[in-house]
């Protein structure tokens, strides 16, 4: 499923990154890179740090210890305007949309425009945020609020808010969590017409293996905080490994539980 | 036994220790969103992220202009309720026409400040806690973030300006409405006429009487609005938690008010 657009230069790397979450350890040592124009799908079970991952390249979140390289940049290490400058390459849809819910959909999608590029008079932002609520079919909703739109429709508002400053990246948190099979599948579509119109580089967290197989580039299969491994479509589906199968086939895992562990655990001593 | 009594003490003093720890981490937390807010506000045009004046006066609005009515109401109660009472004390000593002073003087330097602190406290700081708690779990705040917009700047800086402009200004709108309130009574139970009344209050009160009032006021908003935000930001486990940081943030605003006002009051009348 290789896209010709792949230049096979990196727009993220993450080495050796380790996240506590209080004294516990979360992701044990994580290397990644993600080439421009890629759609990357960090796949895993609930609790396999997926999550936590697209927290961390987010600049959400201070690492205990790796470096996280977005389009060239540490964001462990760059000054808060640096930051500010990158924000401004990417955009993200989380889980539940986050649109604000006190504003219009048009105002929403407006607001990056508002914040970062205040020299556009009131009639151009109105044009952008339109032409992108076009891209993602929603043409004519911007005087609605968040409230008054479907769960898909918020998604696909979000989508819209994220790539009106044009990002080179774009993050997706769980994009199919709670649709239906038929605005899901659109969804995905749409995840594959920002990569080939708009030439993005995209992260996409979920568990649902058929939008995965469908839009991936790559795969990567995270478990318990550590890489299981990363690879193309029919690489993953190929694997050997017996948790990636076990996902695969919906089989439940069989952990080994340690005895003194388990008791320690039980009487909290 | 011993053991279960060692147990017992342990565990009151685990208790004592946690407590205390999270009351400092709060409070160090609230010290951090203040000076960041102040930073915004100052400085944040420098960093090309300025403190939207819209935003500010969009507040303002719903800060002062829409809590008038019920500050003069409730004013104008105190106002009456402060004459009556004045008025039988002075009674026992024949010295009814007093009341005029009493009125203006306890209007002015506590009641107009307190009533409206706590009638702010109750409708704009609860109203911050859970906007931004809720935005807090809708993951609204990320959003804000990612998208290069400080939470800060966007939504504390602009609440903090409005109540630090409004809040003075409603307490003095206050302070008028008591008086008026104190007026209005006198004129009816001791046949005092409004214009006597006015030119004895404005012989009876000094600038330094209505400023007391207005410098505690600055402090009432700042507590309101950082005990509101600090709760809002603090907001986990989904709309019961945005429920109880609203309560919190009502019942301690409320609580820091009357305490800081008890304390500012003393050095104040040194």
């Amino acid at each position: 499923m290789n896209h010709t657009s792949i230049t096979g230069r990196p727009a993220i790397e993450v080495k050796d990154l380790v996240t506590h979450y209080g004294s516990r350890e979360i992701l044990h040592g994580i290397s990644l890179t993600i080439n421009e124009g890629e759609i990357m799908i960090i796949m895993g079970g609930s609790g396999s740090g997926k999550s936590t991952f697209l927290r961390y390249i987010l600049g959400l979140g201070t690492p205990t210890t790796g470096s996280i390289k977005l389009l060239d940049k540490d964001i462990t290490k760059i000054s808060s305007s640096e930051m500010l400058e990158l924000r401004k390459n990417m955009g993200v849809s989380f889980q539940g949309g986050a649109l604000l819910s006190s504003m219009t959909v048009g105002e929403n999608i407006r607001l990056p425009l508002y914040e970062h590029q205040s020299q556009l008079n009131e009639q151009t932002m109105r044009i952008m945020s339109r032409m992108k609520l076009e891209v993602v079919n929603l043409g004519g909703f911007e005087n609605f609020m968040p409230s008054q739109l479907s769960g898909g429709m918020i998604k696909r508002a979000a989508v819209a808010r994220a790539i009106v400053m044009d990002p080179k990246l774009m993050f997706f948190d769980e994009p199919s969590a709670g649709l239906d099979p038929v605005v899901s599948a659109e969804l995905d579509e749409l995840i594959l017409k920002l990569r080939d119109a708009m030439k993005m580089t995209i992260v996409v967290v979920t568990h649902e293996l058929d939008s995965a197989f469908k839009i991936a580039d790559r795969i990567t299969v995270l478990d318990n905080g550590h890489i299981l491994m990363t690879g193309t479509v029919e690489e993953v589906k190929n694997s050997t490994n017996d948790r990636i199968q076990s996902m695969l086939n919906r089989r439940p895992s069989n952990e080994e539980i340690n005895a003194d562990e388990y008791l320690q655990r039980l009487t909290g001593m | 036994m011993t053991e279960t009594t060692s147990g017992f003490v342990y565990s009151v003093i685990e208790k004592l220790g946690r407590s205390t720890v999270k009351v400092i981490e709060e409070a160090g937390y609230t010290i951090v969103l203040l000076s960041e807010s102040l930073f915004w506000i100052f400085l944040g045009r420098f960093y090309k992220q300025p403190v939207r004046l819209s935003s500010v006066f969009s507040q303002m609005i719903s800060v002062g202009i829409a809590a008038a009515p019920i500050v003069f109401i409730l004013s104008f109660a105190i106002g009456v309720m402060l004459a009556i009472q004045i008025i039988y004390n002075l009674r026992m000593f024949g010295a009814e026409s007093q009341v005029v002073a009493g009125v203006a003087l306890s209007v002015t330097r506590e009641f107009g400040p307190l009533i409206t602190g706590i009638l702010v406290a109750g409708r704009t700081g609860s109203a911050l806690s859970a906007r931004i708690g809720t935005m807090q779990v809708n993951q609204e705040i990320d959003a804000l973030r990612v998208m290069g917009i400080n939470p800060v700047r966007y939504l504390v800086s602009p609440a903090l300006l409005a109540m630090l402009i409004m809040v003075p200004i409603l307490t003095f709108f206050s302070d008028m409405a008591g008086l008026l309130g104190g007026a209005v009574y006198t004129f009816f139970e001791i046949g005092l006429a409004f214009d006597a009344y006015a030119i004895q209050s404005m012989d009876i009160l000094t600038i330094n009487d209505v400023m007391q009032g207005l410098q505690k006021s600055v402090l009432f908003a700042a507590i309101i609005v950082m005990v509101g935000v600090t709760n809002g930001f603090s907001v986990v486990g989904g709309a019961e938690g945005v429920g109880r940081a609203t309560t919190r943030s009502v019942v301690l605003s409320i609580s820091y008010i009357v305490i800081a006002d008890m304390v500012i009051t003393y050095f104040l009348n040194r």
